[in-house]
């Protein structure tokens, strides 16, 4: 009683300013000005995602006053990461699932709908009901949109018959792509990997499905009665030299026929025939016993369609958010940041980028709140441990400008470890959730 | 300092989600010691630490030569000292942890 007495009788507002400049120091924000800090904003954050799940963590915690609402549908939290591992049989499914509620924090309105109507200029979002939220300040974090239906027959709910593989689309599409590649791994045949020309979240995952299918192949005894193509509508088959020379001299040595600037267009799943179409137009099919469908990706429908997207230059065509790449702040409204792979920014799309620009876009929204202009940079990194094998992994991180950016300098990132693999399979996950708690 | 930091959480987090394991663990070694304590008195007992110490040897050496095939791989892909180093530590430190269960059995099993 007489604490509470206490706690009454000091200054309540600067109380849990005081423990809101606690908070935000250890959500690792700097000093919190304080217009910002007594600031009853209202925030908005589409998206409950890796990226909007932590900002609404690390935003809740520097800013007490703060209105925060995050607008989603999704109440299953995918981990998307490890999609991989599950698609080709190293995790199961239920490891990639936890409960958004989980990590949600308390004091944020929680609205379960999609936004479907961006209005910038009016600063609202109208949800798929017809809810209309108004904000001060808007995080777009909406993530990507698969395109399958840019490849002609294709049918998501076909994944895993047929020989059909997609990774992409789901947590039950990456397991029942384990389904293919389990029978294809044994019976060998004509197995085809595929990556679009759109940017891609994760651009190491195709190659990882690659390499650990090659892999699988191995041990389930189909590899002498195997031919496997990667077939690339890109120039290469990954964005850095050094990895892209070192994944096709791994390529070879397993005979693989790898062709560049062919874009799957069309499948026939029924038949198990695919259609490529090449840079000069002429297409060409081909049969196959497995087929792994990296979708083009586009941002969603509702930021493609707003005045939020890219209206010019590479980004223009998916309608990715048209954010400076250094402030992750929205070109045209200073109010609005974009975060995480909806970013129409160079690289990225990965979870690790969502880490690193996470602080970044927190600290200059909460410079903007207060009147300030934003001034932390994000250097764009990304960062993909690349699968090499079961039990061996690279640790690949990079800036914009594709140098390397190693966490610890004493790793090297061009050499193939255990290490890496343990990093990947037992320690990414954890340091995942963390993220989402506002942690790291 | 970055490094630090994520390292650390990194830590937490492993912890966070074992936290059944370790407590089941944490459990078991009070369990154990409460019992050895209470038949024959005091926490450690010098007669019983070369025993201990030895179990806890032959722990390490089995976790050394089966951590890499647990863990998915194999000793023919540790080709990078880092492998090695983080393969010594895990096989030493798990098994270090684990005299919290060996030293008091080795107590009741000898009876001192
Ligand atoms: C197979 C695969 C493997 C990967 N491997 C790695 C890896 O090894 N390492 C790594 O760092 N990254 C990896 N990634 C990438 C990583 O998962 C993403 O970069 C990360 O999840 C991006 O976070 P995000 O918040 O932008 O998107 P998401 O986590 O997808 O969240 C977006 C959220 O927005 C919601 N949403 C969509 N539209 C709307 C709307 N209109 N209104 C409201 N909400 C909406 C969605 O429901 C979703 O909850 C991988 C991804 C895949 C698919």
């Amino acid at each position: 009683m007489s604490s509470l007495s206490a706690l009454s009788g000091i200054n309540r507002r600067k109380f849990l300013l005081g423990g809101a400049a606690a908070m935000a120091a250890v959500a690792g924000l700097g000093a919190i000005p304080a217009r910002a800090e007594q600031s009853n904003a209202k925030i908005v954050i589409t998206g409950a995602g890796a990226a909007g799940i932590s900002i609404a963590n690390r935003l809740a915690k520097a800013l007490p006053n703060a209105n925060i609402t995050i607008i989603d549908r999704r109440e299953t939290h995918y981990y998307w990461p490890g999609l991989t591992l599950v698609a080709t049989g190293a995790w199961a499914k239920s490891k990639v699932l936890d409960r958004n509620a989980s990590f949600m924090p308390s004091r944020v309105n929680w609205i379960k709908e999609m936004a479907d109507v961006y209005e910038p200029d009016n600063k609202r979002v109208i949800t798929d009901t017809g809810r209309v939220v108004e904000y001060d300040f808007l995080v777009v974090a909406s993530g990507v949109e698969y395109n399958y239906d840019a490849i002609e027959g294709m049918d998501v709910n076909a994944i895993g018959q047929n020989g059909l593989a997609s990774v992409y689309n789901s947590p039950d599409a990456a397991a029942k792509t384990w389904d293919a590649i389990r029978k294809y791994s044994v019976d060998g045949g004509n197995g085809i990997f595929t990556l679009p020309s759109t940017p891609i979240r994760c651009a190491g995952a195709p190659l990882k499905m690659t390499l650990l299918t090659l892999d699988r192949l191995q041990q389930n005894g189909g590899a002498d009665k195997a031919q496997m193509s990667f077939y690339s509508a890109l120039n290469g088959v990954f964005g850095l030299p050094w990895y892209n020379d070192f994944l096709l001299n791994r390529f070879a040595e397993h005979d693989m026929d790898v062709k560049f600037r062919h874009e799957l267009s069309a499948v026939d799943i029924g038949a198990r025939k695919a259609t490529f179409t090449q840079e000069d137009g002429n297409q060409f099919t081909t049969e196959y016993d497995l087929l792994h469908v990296v979708p083009p990706m586009r941002a969603p429908r509702s930021v493609r369609e707003s005045n939020l997207a890219w209206t010019e230059g590479n980004m223009a065509a998916g309608g990715w958010l048209a954010v400076d790449r250094d402030t992750l702040q929205h070109l045209t409204y200073p109010e609005v940041f974009g975060c995480g792979d909806v970013n129409g920014t160079p690289r990225g799309k990965t979870a690790a980028t969502v880490k690193m620009s996470v602080p970044i876009v927190v600290q200059n929204l909460i410079s903007v709140i207060a009147g300030e202009e934003p001034e932390a940079t994000f250097d764009g990194y990304t960062s993909c441990p690349l699968l090499t094998r079961f039990g061996a992994a690279m640790l690949i991180e990079f800036d914009y400008d594709g140098n390397l950016t190693p966490t610890y300098s004493f790793i090297d990132p061009k050499k193939e470890s255990w290490f890496a693999w343990i990093m990947k399979d037992q320690m990414l996950k954890p340091t995942y959730l963390q993220m989402l708690k506002g942690n790291v | 300092m970055e490094g630090l930091s994520l390292g650390f959480y990194m830590m937490v987090g492993y912890a966070q989600t074992h936290w059944l394991v370790i407590a089941l663990f944490i459990l078991g070694a009070i369990l154990l010691n409460a019992a050895s304590v209470m038949k024959f008195g005091g926490l450690v007992k010098q007669s019983a630490l070369k025993p201990t110490l030895m179990v806890g040897l032959a722990i390490a050496v089995v976790l050394f030569l089966a951590i890499p095939t647990l863990s998915g791989s194999s000793f023919a892909f540790m080709a990078y000292w880092l492998d090695w180093a983080l393969l010594i530590f895990m096989a030493v430190g798990y098994a270090i942890a684990l005299l919290l269960w060996v030293h008091p059995i080795v107590r009741l099993v000898k009876g001192v």
